[in-house]
Order: C-alpha cells, then sequence, then structure tokens
C-alpha cells in the first residue's frame, strides 16, 4: 500500500548540514529550498528542503518538513515499490540515513571541541567513533 | 588522554562511552554531543565517576 510516512528522525534546523553530509555520504542528495518532495503517482507534496537521487527522476523523493515549533525538521516519504531505489539508499525507515545522520551531528560536535575522530565499520553494522583529545 | 567513543547501531541508536576525564569532565565533554542528538533517553554514572571511569548515555532518536 502508498502512503505517506514519517521517518522517525528529529533533526535540529541548526543540524541541516549533518543531514546534507549524510545524504551525501549515502549517496542522495539535500536539495536545499526544493518546495515541493515527489511520491506515488507523481504527487507532490510541501517540504522545506527535499532529498533526491541524483541522475535518478523515477525514485520517490524524501521532505524535509519544518515543525511547528520551527526548531526541528522532520522526514516524510512513500516507501511503495522500494520508493524506486530510495530505499535501498537510505535503508527501509529510513535507517541508514538515521545512523549515518548521528554518525555526522557526533564528528561534527566531538571535531568543535578539539578532538581528533577516527571512524570503524564493525560487523554488526554500528558505526564506532573513537575520539580522542591530549 | 581523553577518549570519546560514539556508537551508533544501524537504526541510530546512539551510546557515549568517556574515558581519561575527572569527576563530572566527562558529562561536560558529551553533553554538546548529546544535546545535538535530541533527547537523552538515559544517562547512567558509574560508581567510579571520581575516578575517571567511563559514564554511559543512550540516544534513541
Amino acid at each position: 500500500m502508498s502512503h505517506v510516512a514519517e521517518i522517525q528522525l528529529e533533526i535540529r534546523t541548526n543540524q541541516l548540514d549533518c543531514l546534507e553530509k549524510a545524504a551525501k555520504h549515502l549517496g542522495v542528495e539535500l536539495v536545499r529550498e526544493q518546495q515541493t518532495f515527489k511520491h506515488y503517482g507523481g504527487r507532490q507534496s510541501p517540504c522545506a528542503h527535499a532529498i533526491r537521487i541524483p541522475g535518478n527522476a523515477k525514485a520517490f523523493e524524501i521532505g524535509v518538513i519544518l515543525s511547528g515549533t520551527g526548531n526541528t525538521y522532520s522526514l516524510q516519504w512513500d516507501q511503495w515499490a522500494g520508493a524506486y531505489g530510495m530505499v535501498d539508499k537510505v535503508g527501509a525507515n529510513g535507517d541508514k540515513l538515521k545512523q549515518e545522520y548521528a554518525v555526522q551531528v557526533a564528528m561534527k560536535h566531538a571535531r568543535a571541541q578539539g578532538y581528533s575522530v577516527s571512524r570503524q565499520l564493525k560487523q554488526d553494522g554500528s558505526v564506532v567513533l573513537k575520539a580522542v583529545r591530549a | 588522554m581523553k577518549t570519546i567513543t560514539i556508537t551508533v547501531n544501524p537504526t541510530g541508536e546512539t551510546t557515549i562511552k568517556t574515558g581519561g576525564f575527572s569527576g563530572s569532565a566527562c558529562k561536560d565533554a558529551t553533553a554538546a554531543i548529546e544535546k545535538a542528538l535530541g533527547a537523552k533517553v538515559s544517562d547512567t554514572p558509574t560508581a567510579e565517576m571520581n575516578n575517571a571511569n567511563p559514564i554511559q548515555a543512550t540516544n534513541r532518536s
């Protein structure tokens, strides 16, 4: 069944750069100020920014939607038919995007405090960041 | 040497451990990261907190 659903991830508006880096890491692109996102049957719904697959016009998009408070974004998309490629990129329920976003946020804030950060992928799919400072 | 180990599982759930800090300095060090990640779910200081041992904090985004 096709429907637009929310990815369970709250993004602070001042962390949009982390979402952008996470998207790039997964081979998708955050298009700032794209004000609609595409889903089932060519429908378009409003958003503040959108995530798309570059060079794939058929893939559904993810809408980055500003919350009522204006401090956070939520993500909405339609996973029907694998969103024509988007699910492969960002994972079922957006899990890969949620993981990479958390990685980018943690790296940004550790570096801002003067830490050197190394990154390691574990066999279970977890990402381990080691932040070290003298 | 101060270390912060951040583990992000495949669904984005995050665990933070610190080492090499004195007293509650480890909390200060991780506060910015935790805040940026979103609402904190649990934060469990260890008995050795005054002896530069790890605390754990878990974020579910």
